[in-house]
């Protein structure tokens, strides 16, 4: 390095007196003989002297007020923007609930019975002689009539509501009542985990858009920027023609980003409990085991087009690359980058700030704390925070 | 509850400690603290009074839902500058994308108002100082707008905030070498934007 150069790259620490001892004399000296460095600094201390002229500026006078403004009409505001599904599901559990029960009903009833007013009340013995928690009371029985009532008052509108997601009835409603679908099945087996670390989460994004950006090259690959697909490609169809309402993250799936729970299930919890003694339960051990699997989940089915933010959260999650996140109990908190765990991730904590996360991730953090919004395969999830109740 | 008396006396530490105990006058204490001095940061980044007082609101409603699990292990200060630094490039590349800045470059002045810039680089026959000063601080902010991000970050937080390179280096998470390297680039980057203007 030139001499010149070197006094250069102390001009900084010089002018902003982070320079001491014998490192400054040394500088000062070496500047004393160079006219053409004295003048350089001393132009330097005119830019900073012109633009400290500039001044302060000040925030607006109401500044505190209208913070208090949004800090109550967020706090107000927040429960139906954090997890507007949690309004939707029990509607939506308790159509599929009927349509589930209606078509066991008619499948296994109505064809030996030919009367579907006379199978019904064989099948509602059935369920009380098979309760294994006890013959059912007088209270039981009205609160299940109740519940019956209720939930076939509600088809119409959890229908109306399907539509606006843009469901099809006919194909995500399966008749034999299954309302979680494998993920290998839907977006095919996970690639192995060395290929899918090489690729920077390429696995899942390489075709669909869940790629990385130039500015994660160091977290993916140039093959996944080069794989990234134009800004403009269009997004992936939300309602795939067998696209349940929730769908399980399974934990076999490796390498696929997924939310792990920390605290008991999340969405699930706020499901309706089946009956005891339920027909799925009894007739349909798989779907039992689909459904014990399905408690495990974290993740919801989100509706972009119902998201006026979608397309900004869409931008941030191509930047971000491969997420896991963990809810500790009050948010969510990233635990992985691309296959690679993370440690001390709370969010806000300078332990979090001093970690070697690309910037657009903690972009994506800071936004999406506990709205975590993700794409697996074609499909867009937003995993929301456990019930408070 | 802190008084508003009170709270000029505590530090920040105590004041964070105060809020996070549930005390939301402590955290209001903070933002009167903080708030100028965080706008002028923001502003002159972003190029934009209002656009800063927007990202201000924005960090700062950030701060306060963060702050539970604010640790100290950086400074408040540092810490709430980070966020609204964060909040305005966020900004400053999403209008980037859809082709609009925050601040005028040098250039746009130029196309937008020449005459501007012609009385500028002419200061010295003006005869209205306070026009000239107007003059000269628009072709400042420009050079200043068309300083890459990192190094406008730098630099802001030393000439408009003072801030020492420990604290810079904290707020924006780099070393504090890449603190130095990158306050010595953008200095001489103005230096040669403001020459060129015949400013400097």
């Amino acid at each position: 390095m030139k001499k010149d150069d070197k006094i250069r790259e102390a001009f900084s620490p010089l002018l902003d007196d982070e320079l001491h001892g014998e490192d400054r004399e040394a500088i000062e000296n070496e500047l004393a003989q160079e006219a053409e460095l004295l003048r350089e600094i001393d132009d330097l201390r005119r830019v900073d002297a012109l633009y400290k002229s500039l001044g302060t500026s000040q925030a607006p006078a109401d500044f505190e007020d209208r913070l208090r403004q949004v800090m109550a009409a967020k706090a107000s505001a927040q429960p139906a923007n954090v997890v507007p599904m949690r309004r939707t599901w029990p509607l939506l559990a308790a159509a599929a609930s009927i349509l589930v029960v209606s078509a066991v009903v008619y499948r296994t009833l109505a064809p030996s019975s030919g009367d579907m007013e006379m199978a019904a009340e064989p099948v509602y013995e059935a369920l009380r002689a098979d309760d294994s928690a006890g013959p059912l009371t007088e209270n039981d029985t009205a609160l299940r009539r109740e519940a019956s009532e209720s939930a076939e008052s509600l088809v119409p509108e959890a229908a109306d509501e399907m539509a606006g997601a843009g469901f099809d009835q006919e194909t995500s409603m399966q008749p034999d009542g299954q309302d979680s679908v494998e993920l290998d099945a839907m977006f095919g087996p996970a690639p192995p985990a060395e290929a899918h670390r090489q690729t920077g989460g390429a696995g899942l994004g390489g075709a669909n858009g869940f790629g990385t950006t130039p500015t994660n090259r160091e977290a993916g690959s140039a093959d996944v920027a080069a794989a990234k697909p134009p800004a403009a490609a269009p997004m992936p169809e939300l309602a795939a023609p067998a696209a349940p309402m929730r769908q399980s993250i399974q934990s076999e799936t490796a390498n696929q980003p997924r939310i792990q729970p920390s605290a008991p299930a999340t969405t699930a919890a706020a499901a309706p409990p089946p009956p005891r003694g339920s027909m799925e339960d009894r007739d349909a051990p798989e779907a039992a085991e689909a459904k014990a699997k399905a408690s495990e989940t974290t993740g919801e089915f989100y509706d972009r087009a119902m998201d006026p933010q979608a397309r900004r959260v869409r931008e941030q999650i191509l930047r971000a690359g491969e997420l896991s996140f963990v809810f500790d109990g009050t948010q969510w908190v990233q635990t992985g980058y691309n296959g690679e765990p993370l440690t001390e991730t709370l969010r806000g904590s300078a332990a979090w700030r001093q970690l070697p996360l690309p910037d657009d991730m903690r972009a994506l953090v800071e936004e999406q704390t506990l709205n975590v919004i993700f794409q697996l395969g074609d499909t867009w999830y937003r995993a929301t925070a456990p019930a408070e109740d | 509850m802190v008084l508003l008396r009170e709270a000029r006396t505590q530090s920040d530490t105590e004041l964070v400690a105060a809020c996070q105990a549930g005390d939301e006058a402590a955290f209001f204490a903070l933002i009167e603290r903080h708030k100028d001095r965080l706008h002028t940061i923001v502003h002159r980044y972003l190029g934009s009074a209002e656009d800063a007082a927007e990202v201000c609101q924005d960090a700062c409603l950030r701060a306060y839902r963060a702050l539970p699990g604010f640790r100290g292990d950086a400074a408040f200060a540092s810490w709430l500058t980070g966020i609204a630094l964060n909040l305005a490039r966020n900004r400053l590349r999403d209008k980037s994308r859809k082709g609009r800045n925050m601040g005028q470059s040098y250039e746009a002045l130029q196309e937008s108002a020449p005459s501007v810039l012609h009385r500028a680089e002419g200061a010295g026959d003006s005869p209205v100082a306070s026009l000239m000063e107007q003059e000269t601080a628009a072709v400042l902010e420009a050079c200043l707008n068309e300083l890459d991000e990192g190094l406008r970050a730098a630099f802001v937080l030393r000439v408009f905030d003072g801030m020492n390179y420990q604290a810079i280096a904290e707020t924006l998470e780099i070393p504090v070498g890449t603190v130095k390297s990158r306050l010595n680039s953008a200095r001489q980057f103005l230096r040669g934007r403001l020459r060129e203007r015949s400013v400097l």
